[in-house]
């Protein structure tokens, strides 16, 4: 999906993006994460936020717009807005509050 | 090859005539696999034509035994009674063929069973057990249930009309009344494929996994292939059971078809004459487009894109098996169930399990269903760090 791929891109050239995956609703994740991780990564990263996605509305707590991750080494963050959904994997030193209203505005430009 | 393209290479040597080919091809398969219910049926269907009439009644009883839904063995059981002039079972049967709503391509059982009971298609009385397979297939489950138990109430004895009730008590979650049914219908048919299947996945979902996956692997006997639990399993979001890997069969060159496949044997005549080659071992050189009309396709079928993954999966063509796949995956012209048993069955070739799982993760992705996806997708990464192993 030439729109996927074009949003791909356009997160990737962020500063301090290392990662990043997009995807519409109805249609398959696109990626573009470290060499070395696993190439199924994208899909698996997607389908986890989607299934958590999925338990918070199941439970009652509404509609999820952001879920922010933090491991040893990185933070994940992942946005939705309407149909499309983004997750960007930066740095643990980097601006996530920055890098979050970039990506927002990306979304909404393809919205 | 797979056993069941044997055996649909048996049916087809059958319907043309060459019976003792037929049982030739089915005999192999029951050697290796002594339970296959279709390789039986083939072999029944042949005692029958023979007029050995105790030998085709016995393995017809274990095949409606396994599937008590198959419409072609309860039509050649009534046929038998017929010929035994035992009328009364007769027409049972052939009522039975009736309610199980024969598929559309099956034909030759409902001509049979109409032919038994006197009547035309029109004159047929649609009863509670009709209404029940019809709701179930047109996937209804909770109306299906309704007809099934009032159906049960004029014949509680009725096998395959407990086998539809258990059916749609599963597509309904209900799982212990599935489990209560399974149970019946294992005192009367101990062989039952799809109850087994159905029984399996209850006892997994409550933990009890080994336990489920020994009575999956007691189907498998039946049904080496898997093909009814893939099918099954397929209408799942989600489930914890591991089928094996679809299982490959030699076939001697003395008793392989002539023209088995659309494809790579070479004409008849240019065959070697060695038993010890195998239709596997003669693979073409030349891409081969499933347009045209291939030999072996028995007359009126269409060679699907289905058909053509199958078999690009049989030559092991994994590259244009990918973009096949990924075309079905993407233009949204099959059910959701049947794009999940396809690469549940290709995902099946451990050389291509990765692509094949990884291609059912954005399946389930684009048909929005996260979970069932996640699960994919990690069988894509534990078969790629296997083959990479």
């Amino acid at each position: 999906m030439p729109d996927a791929q074009a949003l791909l891109a356009d997160l990737k050239a962020l500063d301090d993006v290392d990662g990043a995956v997009v995807w519409r609703t109805g249609a398959a994740p696109v990626g573009d994460l470290a060499e070395n991780v696993s190439p199924v990564a994208p899909g698996l990263l997607a389908s986890g936020i989607g299934t958590m996605e999925q338990v918070v509305e199941t439970v009652g707590l509404g509609h999820v717009d952001e879920l922010w991750f933090l491991t040893e080494a990185h933070q994940g963050l992942a946005v939705r807005l309407g149909d499309w959904q983004a997750i960007i994997v930066v740095s643990l030193d980097a601006d996530i509050d920055s890098l979050r209203n970039a990506v927002t505005e990306r979304l909404e430009r393809q919205a | 090859m797979r056993p069941s393209e044997v055996i649909e290479q048996a049916r087809q040597a059958f319907h043309e005539g060459a019976s003792d080919r037929a049982v030739e091809l089915a005999e192999h398969v029951i050697a290796r696999y002594p339970r296959h219910a279709s390789a039986r049926l083939v072999r029944a269907l042949k005692a029958e034509a023979d007029g050995e009439l105790d030998q085709a009644l016995e393995d017809l009883r274990f095949v409606i035994s396994a599937e008590p839904l198959n419409a072609r063995a309860a039509a050649a059981t009534a046929r038998i009674f017929q010929q035994r002039e035992d009328d009364a079972r007769a027409q049972d049967e052939a009522r039975r063929v009736v309610e199980l709503v024969p598929d559309v391509g099956d034909n030759a059982s409902l001509e049979s069973a109409l032919d038994i009971l006197g009547v035309d298609a029109d004159a047929l009385p649609m009863t509670p057990g009709v209404f029940a397979r019809i709701h179930l297939r047109s996937g209804w489950p909770g109306t299906a249930e309704r007809y099934a138990r009032r159906a049960l109430d004029e014949e509680p004895d009725r096998i395959d009309i407990r086998l539809t009730l258990a059916e749609a008590l599963w597509q309904l979650n209900r799982l212990s009344q599935c489990e209560e049914q399974c149970t019946i219908i294992f005192d009367r048919a101990n062989d039952c494929v799809r109850a087994a299947v159905m029984l399996a996945h209850v006892l997994a979902e409550r933990g009890r996994m080994a336990e489920g996956q020994d009575l999956l692997g007691r189907a498998g006997e039946i049904d080496p292939e898997y093909l009814e639990a893939r099918q099954m399993l397929a209408q799942l979001e989600i489930h914890r059971l591991v089928l094996p890997d679809v299982p490959q069969i030699d076939v001697p060159a003395s008793i392989r078809p002539t023209h088995a496949a659309p494809e790579s044997a070479p004409p008849p005549a240019a065959q070697p004459d060695d038993a010890d080659v195998t239709a596997e071992s003669m693979p073409s050189d030349e891409p081969v487009e499933p347009t045209g009309e291939p030999e072996a396709e028995p007359e009126g079928a269409a060679f699907t894109q289905v058909d053509w993954v199958r078999e690009l999966i049989r030559r092991e063509d994994w590259r244009e098996a990918e973009r096949v796949l990924r075309e079905i995956v993407e233009d949204d012209a099959l059910a959701p169930a049947d794009v999940d048993g396809l690469l549940e069955e290709a995902a099946g070739r451990p050389a291509f399990a990765a692509t094949a799982w990884q291609l059912l993760g954005d399946f389930r992705m684009r048909t929005r269903r996260p979970q069932a996806a996640a699960e994919a997708y990690l069988r894509a990464a534990g078969s790629s760090e296997e083959t990479d192993a």
